[in-house]
This record gives structure tokens, C-alpha cells and sequence, in this order.
């Protein structure tokens, strides 16, 4: 009876916990440090925004030393918000190491910090490529700031990224911090989402430019970027806590003279979304690829054979995963060098096809898929499959350019025969023969 | 047209033997020919002494003495598996072994179009249509033959005991193509040297399973055939020796020689004023049977009629049949007539096969000659354009020891035979010439073709020495004889001394031959032994680290090697190699020898693209193994040199042009993957304060601390021989790894 009753429990919670299961794809545990407690309630409608979508947040801050990421080798958060600056560890059990081995282990990262930085800071920010300023610095520009601050211009009005379809339609963005640029532009994995116009340039402000050119200068000053690392995990750097907070989600940003309300929460909302893998998260669900004719899949293909490749890509919606649309999906054929490279057509499960004939090269061929889009998954599939010449019995029989020699070969045969019986039947004149 | 041939027979001076036995000088046709049987018509001048109505005894004991000879061919030949186990050695003999385990479980067909994907990654290779499947299917054969008759034995001893078993087979041919040359004293004399020659026991003990092994014997039996069929100018003979051109094109690569030996010496017997139909006969039916059946073989395809090498025997095909229509036309036109015709026909014919070899050439249709038929002809060429040809240890020039070491008393007697030879000239002998000639020079230029020299080497020696003896022996008969003659010309006495010092001579060879199998020739490779202090010690990390990879890593895993270790890799360890023993593809080669001489940061890049999982390097800075690969470096540095002119070889040597791994090495050498691969944490186990000294190069090393980024150490064999890295993928965050000690 007891067991039925704990049962029955458990199914409770089971249900209960679904109903308020986050939006994310890989969890809803977040443990939220901070730079000290008041955060909680300057930046409390970004926190609220989180609870809202589902995630448990766990709060500390950085001088808590009862905060772990990990116990018995498990990790007890899913993602992790690291609201700090000028600290040397992000907590006393929580180091720099710690952080990047909670990354490479696929979690994800929002970090956010301010003028201060300090070393946890910094030395993260160098493992997830990314270089801030010195301590002290700002990013500055005299043409695109916030009317209120009329001082020092730093309070910056920046627009979000274009590139990147997640941040379509967000208001201007107000921005208040230190700047930073990646360290390896062309890797691919770090995706500016908020940089400087190209007037923006970060330096002291108490110091005056002229002695020492400014480290960041122009649209390379990054404000926020991310990374998609290749396991998938990913992180926000924003440089500026203030960013997050109630006061800039309530100010009004001003751009080119245009009034409009700020877009800081709605970009935190998109920026916290990305990073918790509520959006932008695609997966492979299948990949297939058999002869186009029989539909079986082989362990190896035969040169010019008729192949068809399907792949499956799924999108995380914020529920359940579904179907991917794109029309950009390029799919290679590949030994060292791509010999066939086509896109691939989406139908409306996600299914993404094409129907080609192999060229005429035998050897190890990988059949790859390498999705890469500034806010999304990257996909990255290879599946190695031989294809080999063919075999003796494979070649046609009879070609026309050989007709010739069949017909000599044949006329040898009968001739041989035809000559066989004259000598064999016919007999030379022994008289003739004496002369 | 019979009538022809036997005509031809009688008038080129020949001794005919009747079939009662009686011999008589036969001129012209006075004789009719009914009798003649082509089997007994014999040369003149060295008609064997004990044929004539020889006693079945004399056969009983020649045949006994040859099954002995065979029975020691094969034993002298198993030190290595006595002495180590039965086990497959060194390099090429693994593909053998490995391709025939997959003819005997997989069967012809799948054998024949067999694609490998394990090697070559990614280009892949078709194994089946580029091997010689000669070798693999003997023994796949006489394995099918043993499971037959109910003996299950194992697939790998039937390799490792094929190679004795057919130099056995070789001596016998050796018997019976002297037995053709000379007579079947000498033929004894050649079995028995032949078949404890260390220049062909080097190839042929136990273990030692390649092509060599059993092509050898196909050489010398096709010889044996040619000179049959030319000394009887039978159909049936010529056929079978184009049978046995076949199993010899089969076999081994090495067939180009018979390809061009034969019809030099068909060329020469008709410059000499030779012609004759039996010539005839046998050239054009071995010709055209030959190139058919080798046409079979996939491997060789249309060669035989594209390729320059084989261009000698195509001539000399047409040659032949114009001589002979010349010859027809000259017995039926005056003089005056001919000599015109033959004007008009030479000119149109060497004009038109000009012309047609010049177009040939030009559209490229007959293909130039490959490189190493260059290097054959200029033994300098490979070494400027093709070093991966040069790289190879058993093409290198042959030193002047090595005729000594590998023919010993032979070098002296070769000479000797080849006097007799020139003395009592025919057909055969003349044949026997144009080979030890031809072999000579080649045996010069590349040491691995010492293996064809031993041969007539062999045939040479006994021929001298038989001859030389003869009067001694007769002499000796005198004791024996009813001693009522005169004394013959030698006394007996000194014919004992005599006997008795060459006798002694052979016992010298016998010691020294087996001395050097045992030493010298029956070692695997994939085992060392090392003699030291504390008795014989075994170093056995080759099969050591295999294993590991094969018990350790994905099956699927590719493992990156200089090309030496590929066959190995892929039959010991069973994992996907980038290049092997299989040298076709220069350029990728190439690729690999540029990653390893490389530094680090553009090797990683290049085995990313190549999917690397492993690298292997073998080094004896430990051990003193001499082989390793920082001794081969220079040759992959000039590999790939050769495909890519930005690796120079002078950067990875000295200033003075040496090449050192000690501190005055270049920073090109120190910094290329092959150093840091080799002496990683090499100066851990130094002795403090040696400096970490290199055991082969006998200096200490340059970089005390090699450090690795992309790369970690995965394995590395008891005594440091081989050592396996595992390349690291790339970092999940995009950051660039710091190198570590």
C-alpha cells in the first residue's frame, strides 16, 4: 500500500514537473552568481523572465563558498549566469577550470560583467576566445550615445547584430561597459551578437587619448558575442551587467534621433534564450543515404551508382522538436576534395534530399553535412563510405568497338577448322611431291 | 612445312642420333630423316657422356641424389623458424600473407576484385587488379590441396614454408636447365649449389613469403623450356615454356627480364649466323602464346603491347618473321631478284615500323619506360628524379662484398664457365651467356637483382667446375679399371690431390653458406635479437605496439606511418594506413612525408584533412635499433621535396650540410614533427647528466624537451622502438591547445 502511495507520487511529480518544464532543449537548473545581492533585485525582471519560461534558478553570489557546479562528478546545474566583475574565482568552489569543464562538457554560459572585470573574468573570457579591455576602460562613442548622458558618452544606444535572424525586429540596444574583441575572428564559433558602430573606441576615461592608442577601436569592439562551441555548448560574453538590469529595461533608447522604447528586454530575452538552448537548437534525428533504385542501404557503393542522401533536421521550439526549414542545406561528397556539392531539398518533415549519380573515382568517400549559421546548431555530419570500381562481371559484355575483333577471333576459329579438314582429307601427290 | 623444319635441322651440322643408338655425322640430306626424333637431336661439341646408353642405376642415384638436394634446399632454409617461430617476416611479406588469408576465405572472385579501403586512405586501392596473384594463389593451392587429403594445416605455414619448399623445386630446375646447357654432371653440381646459395637463400628462408620465393624457380624452369624448345624447335616445348612465362608473369614483376633476355637472345643467334627454323619455331609460338597468357594477368593488362620494355620482344617478333619470309623468298628468285626485293622490302618495312613506333611514342600509346627501368639503365637516374625508388634500401647499388658474401667461391668459377661456355658454343650455351652477361650489369646496379645472378651464377660455376674436373675423375677411373691400359694423362695421384683440394673448397662454401643463412638471412625484422652480455635478447616491439593498436583503438581508426610500416599496420594491427609498402601513389606519400616534416601546427592541419586518429614512429634512441625513422627522415624530407619544391632538403641540415639531431641541428629539424614525435619525453629516461644520448646517432640530442600540442602520447613499446601519438581534436571552444612536455 505504501508503495502505491509513493508511486502514485511519483507519477504526481512526474506530471508536475512537466507542466512546468522549461523551454529549454538540455535542462532548467541554473545557478545565478553574483557580483553581490542587490543584483537580484536591480536585474529582477530578467530574473523573473527566466522563472517565468521554467528554469529553477539557484542564486549565490560571489563570496558564497556553499556554491558547487559538480558533486560526485555529475554537474548540478544545466546552465550557469555569471553576473560578477573584479573578482579572482567566480565563487570559492568555483574556478575558472571548473567553468571551462562545465562548457567542454557541453553546459552553457551567460556571463555578464562590467568595468571592473577582474581575473575569473578575463581568464574565462581568454578560454572562450574572447579578449576584454583593461580594468577601467570603456567603450565610448560621441555619436551614437543615450541622450541622458550627455558627460562621458558611454552610455551607448547599439543595434543587435544582423546577421544573426534571431534578433529581427529588436529595438536598439542601450549598452554600458567594457568592450572586448575575439581573439580568432575566422574560427567561426564566436558570433559578435552586439558590437560598437565604427565610431566607437574603448579606452579610460579619466585619461586622455593621445599618448596611447586605444585597444578596441571601431565596430571589432565587440559588446556582446557568443560562442557555439563545437559540442554544442554555448556561451553570451556581454560586457556590461547593466544591460540585464530593470533601469535599462525601462529606459527609452534613442538612435538617429529616433525615440523608441529600449530593446534591452527583449535582447536579454533572445540572448538568455539562445544561450539555455531555448532557441536556435537543431539536432540530426536521421541520416540515410541507399541506392536510389533498391532503397537499401549498402556497406559500400560501386562507382556511378545512383545514390540517394536524406537528412533529418529537427528544431527545437520551445516544446518539442520540429521539422527545420531552410533551403540553404549544402550537402558534399568528398575524398580530400568535394567531387559533388548540391543543396539539399526540404520537404515538410524536415527531410532534407537529393538523388546523384557517383562520379567515376573509387576510394574512401565521406558524405558530409556542415551546417553553420551565426545562431544555430551547428551541424556537422560525415559518414565514410567506400565506393569501389567494378567488378569483372560488372563492365558490359558485348561493346560495339570491339565488334571487329569478335569477328577475327570467330573467322580464326572456323578457319583453323576449315584447314584442320583440307589437311587431315587432302593428300599431296607423292609423285608431285618427289620433285 | 615438316619437311622444312628437319631439313633445316640436318643442315645446320648437328650429331643425330639413331635409334639404335649409333652416331654418324650427318651432311646435307643424305640421311633420310624418318628416324630422327626431335628429343635426341643434341649439340655437337658437348654431347653428355652418361646419356649413351645410361644404366638405370645412374638414374636411380641421380634421382635419389636430387631429392636429397631438394630435402637440404628446404631444411638449411628453416634457422628462422627454428631459431624465432614460424612467423611471416618483414614487410611485404604481410600483404602477401594477408591477401592470400583473404583468397582462401573469401575466394577467387572476391580476391580478383578485391578494393581495399583500409589502405591508402582515402584513395583506396584495388588490390585485386594490382598484385601479382601468382604467389597467393600457389598458396592458396596447396593449402586447398593439404584440406583435401584431411591435413588441416594452417594458412600460415603453408606461407611460411612455401618459399623452402620452392627452392627445392629451383635447384631441380637449376639441374635440368644446366642438364640443357652442358650436361647433367654439371646439372648435379648447379642443384647442389643452388640450392645453399646464400644469394638465393636470402630470399627464400622460411618465412620470407613474396614473390621472389617462388618466381625464381619460374625463371629458371621458363629458361630451362626456351632452350629446350630452341634446342628441338618442338611446338610442345615452347608451349609449356610459355606456360611457364605465364606462371613467372604471374608471380613477379621480374618477368620483364625473361621479356627481354629471350629475344636478345633470339636476336643474337640470328646476327651470328644462327638462324634456324627450330629458332624460328620456338620464338614465334613462345612469343605469341607468352603475350597472350601474360595479357591475362590484370596487373599487366595491355602492357605487353603498350609498354617500352616490352617493345624488345615485339621487334624482335617481327624481325624474326621477316627473316624468315626473306630466307623463303631467296629460294625462289635468282640472286639479282632478291636482292632487289629484299632492298624494297627492308626499306618499306623499317620505314613503316618507324614510323609506327614514332607515333606510338608520340601519342603516347607505347608508354616511355618507368622509373625504375631508368634506374636500371642509369643507375644515377633515380636518385635525381625519382627518390622514392632511391629510398629503397634493396635498390641501392650493389657494394663488392655483397658479391662475395652472397656468391662466395662462385665469383671465381663464373668466369670459368663462361670460358667453357664461349669454348664449346650452341644455341644453349650462348643463351646461358647473354644471361650471366645481362645479370651481371643488373646485379650491379640494384642489389635486389643479385637474386637473378645467383642463378647463372650456379649454372656457370658448375659448368666450369665440371668441365675442370672431368679429366681428373677419368683419371681416377683408371684405379678402378682393370689397369691394364696405359696411364692416362694425369696421374692419379695428383687427380686425388686435386679432387681432394676442390673438394675441401666446397666444404669451406657449405660452411660458409650455412653460416650466413643463420646469421645473416634468417632473421624476421619484426623480431630483433640483440646479442648482449647476458645472452640473446629478444626485442619484440613491432607486434608489441600492433597489438596494442589492434586491442586498444577503433577499428576504424587511421593511423598514420612512414610508408614501410603500412603492410604491417594493416595486417598486424588491422587499422586503416595512409601509404604502404605499395609505393603507387608518389604523391601521397609525399603528403605524409611532408607532415612529418613539418612542424607541428601544419602537420595537424594536414592530418586533420587526412583524418588521422594515430601517428606511429619507430625509433631506436633507446634500443640502437638503426632502422628507424629518424634515420629515414632525409629520404621523406626528399619524397617530399619532390612533389612540393617549398621542402628543400638543405633546411633540415646543418650549415656544413650534415645532418645532425644534436644542438647544432637545423631549427628545421627540431622543430619537425618527426624530432618531437621521436624524442618525446626521450630525456626522461636519460641517465642524469648524459643529456639524453641518442643510441643510433650516438650523440646527445639537440631539444632536450620536445613539446606537443595537438598531439598526446598513447603508446610507446617496452624498449621505445615504436611509439604512438593520438592527435587531439580540435579544442570544443576553438582555442588554440598550449604545447606541453
Amino acid at each position: 500500500m505504501k508503495n502505491y502511495l509513493l508511486l502514485s507520487l511519483v507519477v504526481i511529480f512526474f506530471f508536475a514537473s512537466c507542466y512546468v518544464e522549461a523551454h529549454s532543449a538540455s535542462g532548467d537548473r541554473v545557478l545565478v552568481v553574483l557580483k553581490d545581492s542587490s543584483l537580484k533585485s536591480t536585474h529582477s525582471r530578467f530574473f523573473k523572465s527566466l522563472q517565468a519560461r521554467g528554469f529553477k534558478l539557484t542564486f549565490g553570489t560571489s563570496k558564497d563558498s556553499s556554491l558547487v557546479l559538480s558533486k560526485y562528478g555529475e554537474f548540478l546545474y544545466d546552465h550557469l549566469v555569471l553576473f560578477v566583475s573584479g573578482v579572482d574565482d567566480f565563487a570559492p568552489k568555483i574556478s575558472v577550470a571548473s567553468v571551462v569543464e562545465f562548457i567542454d562538457e557541453g553546459k552553457n554560459v551567460l556571463l555578464a560583467t562590467d568595468t571592473e572585470v577582474g581575473d575569473a573574468v578575463r581568464n574565462l573570457g581568454e578560454e572562450l576566445g574572447v579578449e576584454f579591455d583593461e580594468e577601467e576602460t570603456n567603450v565610448i562613442d560621441h555619436f551614437n550615445y543615450h541622450p541622458s548622458d550627455t558627460l562621458d558618452h558611454t552610455l551607448l544606444v547599439a543595434t543587435p547584430a544582423k546577421n544573426v535572424t534571431l534578433f529581427a525586429g529588436v529595438q536598439p540596444v542601450l549598452f554600458r561597459g567594457v568592450g572586448h574583441t575575439l581573439s580568432n575572428e575566422n574560427n567561426g564559433l564566436n558570433i559578435p551578437f552586439l558590437h560598437g558602430a565604427s565610431t566607437a573606441y574603448s579606452f579610460f576615461l579619466d585619461k586622455p587619448v593621445g599618448k596611447r592608442a586605444p585597444k578596441i577601436l571601431g565596430s571589432k569592439s565587440q559588446l556582446v558575442s557568443a560562442l557555439q562551441a563545437r559540442n554544442n555548448a554555448r556561451a553570451v560574453i556581454s560586457g556590461s551587467l547593466e544591460l540585464f538590469s530593470d533601469k535599462f529595461f525601462s529606459t527609452d533608447a534613442v538612435l538617429a534621433g529616433k525615440k523608441s522604447k529600449s530593446g534591452n528586454e527583449q535582447f536579454a530575452q533572445i540572448v538568455s534564450g539562445w544561450v539555455f538552448q531555448e532557441k536556435g537548437v537543431l539536432k540530426v534525428d536521421r541520416v540515410y543515404h541507399a541506392h536510389a533504385a533498391t532503397g537499401e542501404t549498402p556497406s559500400f557503393y560501386t562507382i556511378k551508382d545512383e545514390v540517394t542522401y536524406s537528412i533529418r533536421i529537427l528544431e527545437w521550439n520551445g516544446e518539442k522538436w520540429a521539422p527545420f526549414s531552410a533551403n540553404d542545406v549544402q550537402y558534399e561528397f568528398t575524398r580530400l576534395d568535394p567531387y559533388v556539392r548540391l543543396y539539399l531539398t526540404p520537404d515538410s518533415e524536415g527531410n532534407f534530399n537529393t538523388t546523384y549519380i557517383l562520379p567515376d573515382v573509387y576510394g574512401v568517400f565521406s558524405m558530409i553535412v556542415d551546417y553553420a549559421r551565426p545562431g544555430y546548431t551547428f551541424i556537422s555530419t560525415k559518414d565514410v563510405i567506400p565506393v569501389r570500381p567494378f567488378r569483372h562481371n560488372q563492365y558490359e559484355r558485348f561493346i560495339i568497338a570491339a565488334y571487329p575483333y569478335y569477328a577475327s577471333s570467330f573467322s580464326m576459329l572456323v578457319g583453323i577448322f576449315v584447314f584442320s579438314l583440307y589437311f587431315l582429307y587432302t593428300r599431296e601427290d607423292p609423285k608431285k611431291k618427289k620433285d | 612445312y615438316q619437311r622444312r623444319v628437319r631439313e633445316a635441322i640436318l643442315s645446320q651440322h648437328f650429331i643425330v642420333k639413331m635409334s639404335k643408338g649409333k652416331k654418324g655425322v650427318v651432311h646435307g640430306e643424305s640421311t633420310p630423316p624418318k628416324t630422327v626424333d626431335k628429343a635426341n637431336v643434341v649439340p655437337k661439341k658437348n654431347l653428355p657422356v652418361e646419356e649413351e646408353g645410361e644404366s638405370s642405376s645412374a638414374i636411380i642415384s641421380r634421382t635419389f641424389i636430387l631429392v636429397l638436394i631438394a630435402l637440404l634446399a628446404f631444411f638449411t632454409r628453416l634457422f628462422s623458424v627454428i631459431r624465432y617461430e614460424s612467423v611471416i617476416h618483414e614487410f611485404d611479406p604481410y600483404f602477401n600473407y594477408r591477401t592470400t588469408r583473404y583468397l582462401v576465405f573469401n575466394g577467387y572472385y572476391d580476391f580478383h576484385n578485391w578494393f581495399d579501403e583500409r589502405s591508402w586512405y582515402p584513395l583506396g586501392r584495388v588490390t585485386g587488379g594490382t598484385v601479382f596473384p601468382g604467389l597467393m594463389l600457389t598458396a592458396g593451392f596447396v593449402y586447398k590441396i593439404f584440406r583435401l587429403l584431411n591435413f588441416t594445416v594452417d594458412i600460415r605455414n603453408v606461407c611460411v614454408l612455401l618459399a623452402p619448399a620452392f627452392a627445392g623445386k629451383t635447384a631441380i630446375a637449376a639441374y635440368l636447365f644446366t642438364k640443357e646447357v652442358k650436361d647433367s654432371s654439371a646439372g648435379l653440381f648447379a642443384a647442389i649449389i643452388m640450392s645453399i646459395l646464400p644469394g638465393y637463400i636470402s630470399r627464400s628462408v622460411a618465412g620470407s613469403y613474396d614473390n621472389e620465393g617462388v618466381s625464381i624457380f619460374a625463371l629458371i624452369f621458363t629458361f630451362y623450356l626456351w632452350v629446350k624448345a630452341v634446342k628441338t624447335g618442338a611446338l610442345f616445348w615452347s608451349a609449356l615454356c610459355a606456360l611457364s612465362y605465364f606462371y613467372m608473369v604471374s608471380a613477379w614483376g621480374g618477368y620483364v627480364f625473361i621479356t627481354n633476355i629471350i629475344p636478345i637472345h633470339a636476336f643474337i643467334l640470328v646476327l651470328i649466323g644462327r638462324y634456324s627454323n627450330r629458332l624460328y619455331i620456338a620464338y614465334s609460338s613462345f612469343y605469341v602464346l607468352g603475350t597472350f597468357l601474360s595479357m591475362q594477368v590484370t596487373f599487366v593488362g595491355f602492357q605487353p603491347i603498350s609498354t617500352s620494355e616490352h617493345m624488345a620482344a615485339l621487334g624482335v617478333f617481327g624481325f624474326l618473321q621477316l627473316y624468315a619470309f626473306t630466307n623463303w623468298i631467296r629460294g625462289h628468285l635468282s640472286p639479282e631478284d632478291f636482292r632487289a626485293v629484299v632492298k624494297f622490302l627492308i626499306t618499306l618495312t623499317v620505314g613503316a615500323m618507324a614510323m609506327l613506333f614514332f607515333s606510338g611514342f608520340l601519342t603516347k600509346f607505347i608508354a616511355p619506360w618507368t622509373g625504375r627501368f631508368y634506374s636500371l639503365l642509369d643507375p644515377t637516374y633515380a636518385k635525381i628524379h625519382i627518390p622514392i625508388i632511391a629510398s629503397v634500401s634493396e635498390h641501392q647499388p650493389t657494394i663488392w662484398t655483397s658479391y662475395a658474401f652472397d656468391l662466395h667461391f662462385l665469383i671465381f668459377l663464373f668466369p670459368v664457365g663462361l670460358y667453357y661456355c664461349f669454348r664449346d658454343l650452341t644455341d644453349t650455351s650462348l643463351f646461358a651467356i647473354v644471361y650471366a652477361i645481362f645479370s651481371i650489369y643488373f646485379s650491379g646496379v640494384m642489389v635486389r637483382l643479385m637474386l637473378v645472378l645467383a642463378p647463372i651464377a650456379c649454372v656457370m660455376t658448375a659448368i666450369g667446375l665440371s668441365t675442370l674436373l672431368r679429366p681428373y675423375v677419368a683419371s681416377l677411373r683408371w684405379w678402378k679399371s682393370e689397369k691394364q691400359r696405359d696411364l692416362p694423362a694425369i696421374k692419379p695421384e695428383i687427380s686425388l690431390i686435386v679432387l681432394i683440394m676442390v673438394m675441401s673448397l666446397g666444404a669451406v662454401f657449405i660452411y660458409h653458406c650455412v653460416y650466413v643463412t643463420s646469421e645473416a638471412y634468417s632473421s624476421p625484422s619484426i623480431v630483433l635479437a640483440v646479442n648482449s652480455p647476458h645472452g640473446r635478447q629478444f626485442l619484440d616491439d613491432f607486434r608489441e605496439a600492433y597489438f596494442w593498436l589492434r586491442q586498444n583503438t577503433d577499428v576504424n581508426c587511421r593511423v598514420m606511418s612512414w610508408w614501410d610500416y603500412g603492410y604491417q599496420l594493416s595486417f598486424m594491427a588491422n587499422r586503416t594506413t595512409l601509404v604502404d609498402n605499395n609505393t603507387w601513389n608518389n604523391t601521397h606519400i609525399a603528403q605524409v612525408g611532408k607532415a612529418f616534416a613539418s612542424s607541428e601546427d601544419d602537420a595537424y592541419s594536414m592530418m586533420l584533412q587526412m583524418d588521422v586518429d594515430y601517428v606511429l614512429v619507430i625509433f631506436g634512441g633507446v634500443s640502437g635499433y638503426s632502422g628507424d625513422d629518424i634515420n629515414k627522415f632525409l629520404w621523406m624530407v626528399r619524397i617530399a621535396g619532390s612533389v612540393d619544391p617549398t621542402v628543400k632538403e638543405s633546411t633540415y641540415l646543418t650549415i656544413n650540410g650534415e645532418y645532425r639531431i644534436d644542438e647544432n641541428a637545423s631549427p628545421a629539424m627540431l622543430n619537425s614533427l618527426m624530432y618531437k614525435l621521436s624524442y618525446y619525453r626521450f630525456n626522461d629516461i636519460a641517465v642524469a647528466g648524459s643529456g639524453g644520448q641518442d643510441r643510433v646517432r650516438n650523440t646527445p640530442i639537440g631539444d632536450k624537451k620536445p613539446k606537443l600540442k595537438h598531439l598526446e602520447e598513447a603508446f610507446t613499446s617496452e624498449h621505445w622502438i615504436v611509439r604512438i601519438y593520438r592527435v587531439l581534436k580540435p579544442n570544443a571552444r576553438g582555442k588554440e591547445r598550449i604545447a606541453k612536455p
